[in-house]
């Protein structure tokens, strides 16, 4: 046994990098908790604070399939539906977060990641559950917590918390001073706070805004431009509206579009998040002050503000499920005509309730 | 209520996705453009003339927590939430 662990700490030692700043000792690495993926020499380096500075990624070996799109009339209009509210991962994402954590999610992780934002984000239950089903901590730190909230965590806070979160409560100037900066928020992990582990901690920005969704977004965008491909008659280009926050998926299908020069589709960002204005200026950043071009910013007529309940989105909420249902009633046709469509899981009945032939 | 035609989105995205689309859905509905340099369209709609694919993002388990706060804001009764 001794002669094996022997062998083990040379065979480590020589796979390390030279040029880790830190390396940790072969001892705590087969004595202390051992991670699944630390067979091989991680692909990240650690700073003297314990923040990881970068980290190489690794895409998944398999891919989930793609998410199906379903076609709709909505007042009298066709419209797909990119279902990636179905597209899951192993570890239990779906939504959005599956493709923004696409190869995050398939990457050795270090022993702990960190992330900060509101105490019902999408994102912190996402990471919750990479953290969880790779066995790794995850610390996220929020601006203190209202009182109802701390008495009865609800929701995704709830969530996070059942799958091992660590939840850190800053005051509001404490949070500000880690993770302000004068452009908005960071990307780098706050050179103020100390990693809550030394041995690694990688920092994801808030809502995960970072180039780590690229590879899950391209994968979104190709799957789209699949699908259009196999779609008959193209009536004037195929316009992509994806709902926005930091418009980093909005961002990198667009990327992905411009750099395969596909001119029939384009990605329209809608802000839900923040103004137009904020929007604009994250997709800019994203593109890392280069030339290049960032989607289309389309905004509604009046403002909302974020998650506030306001009467007109409860109607428009209703609408998509009442009137387009209301519409089949009235005008079903009896005989659905024979539809060859492969691209499209409802086709065969849709096509006979409008005069468009679609497929 | 749902079945395979009603399109089941979230509050927080889907709702104000759909309502950005809808006020520029038909030409004499629309909203211009372009006042603070900001956007591409000043006299056409993005959305004209075009196929439309809205990408569902999930979250759709967020919903009954809105739902609570419609109810606490007075827009929604018990009996709309059954």
């Amino acid at each position: 046994m001794l002669l094996y662990c022997i062998l083990l700490m040379l065979v480590i030692k020589c796979a390390l990098p030279l040029s880790l700043p830190i390396r940790r000792t072969p001892a705590t690495r087969l004595c202390g908790t051992v991670h699944p993926f630390s067979s091989s020499s991680p692909g990240y380096k650690v700073s003297s604070s314990g923040w990881i500075e970068s980290i190489t990624l690794t895409p998944p070996t398999t891919l989930p399939p793609p998410s199906p799109t379903s076609l709709h009339f909505i007042r009298s209009r066709p419209c797909y539906l990119k279902r990636d509210d179905l597209y899951r991962l192993p570890s239990n994402l779906s939504g959005n977060k599956s493709r923004k954590f696409l190869s995050l999610s398939s990457t050795p992780l270090p022993p702990c990641i960190a992330s900060h934002g509101g105490p019902q984000s999408n994102a912190m239950l996402a990471l919750a559950s990479i953290a969880n089903y790779n066995a790794v901590n995850f610390t996220y730190y929020v601006k203190t917590l209202p009182r109802h909230l701390r008495t009865y965590p609800t929701g995704n806070l709830m969530r996070a918390t059942t799958l091992g979160m660590n939840l850190v409560q800053l005051t509001h100037s404490e949070y500000e001073a880690h993770f302000s900066s004068e452009e908005g928020m960071s990307d780098a992990p706050p050179t103020t706070l100390q990693a809550p582990n030394n041995k690694g901690t990688l920092f994801i920005p808030q809502g995960g805004a970072v180039e780590h969704s690229r590879y899950g977004c391209h994968q979104l965008a190709r799957e789209i431009v699949e699908f259009w491909d196999g779609v008959e008659e193209k009536k004037g280009g195929l316009s992509v509206v994806i709902p926005s926050g930091t418009g980093t998926t909005a961002y990198y299908t667009h990327q992905y579009l411009a750099l395969n020069n596909v001119t029939d589709i384009n990605v329209l960002a809608v802000p839900c998040v923040g103004s137009a204005q904020y929007l604009k200026r994250q997709m800019k950043r994203l593109a890392g002050g280069s030339n290049a071009t960032t989607p289309t910013v389309l905004k509604s007529r009046n403002k909302y503000t974020f998650a506030k309940p306001h009467k007109e989105l409860l109607e428009v909420w209703r609408e998509l499920q009442v009137r387009t249902v209301a519409q089949r009633a009235k005008k079903k046709a009896p005989v659905a005509p024979k539809c060859a469509c492969s691209h499209c899981m409802r086709c065969r009945s849709l096509c006979s309730l409008a005069s468009v032939r679609f497929c | 209520m749902q079945d395979e035609y009603s399109v089941f989105v979230d509050l927080i995205y889907g709702a104000p996705t759909f309502k950005a689309m809808f006020d520029g859905w038909s030409s004499e509905n629309r909203i211009e453009g372009g006042a603070d340099g900001d956007f591409s369209y000043v006299n056409k709609h993005p959305l004209d003339g075009r196929t439309v694919m809205y990408v569902h993002s999930g979250g759709l388990e967020g919903i009954s927590s809105q739902l609570t706060r419609y109810k606490h804001d007075g827009l929604l009764d018990d009996r709309q939430l059954q």
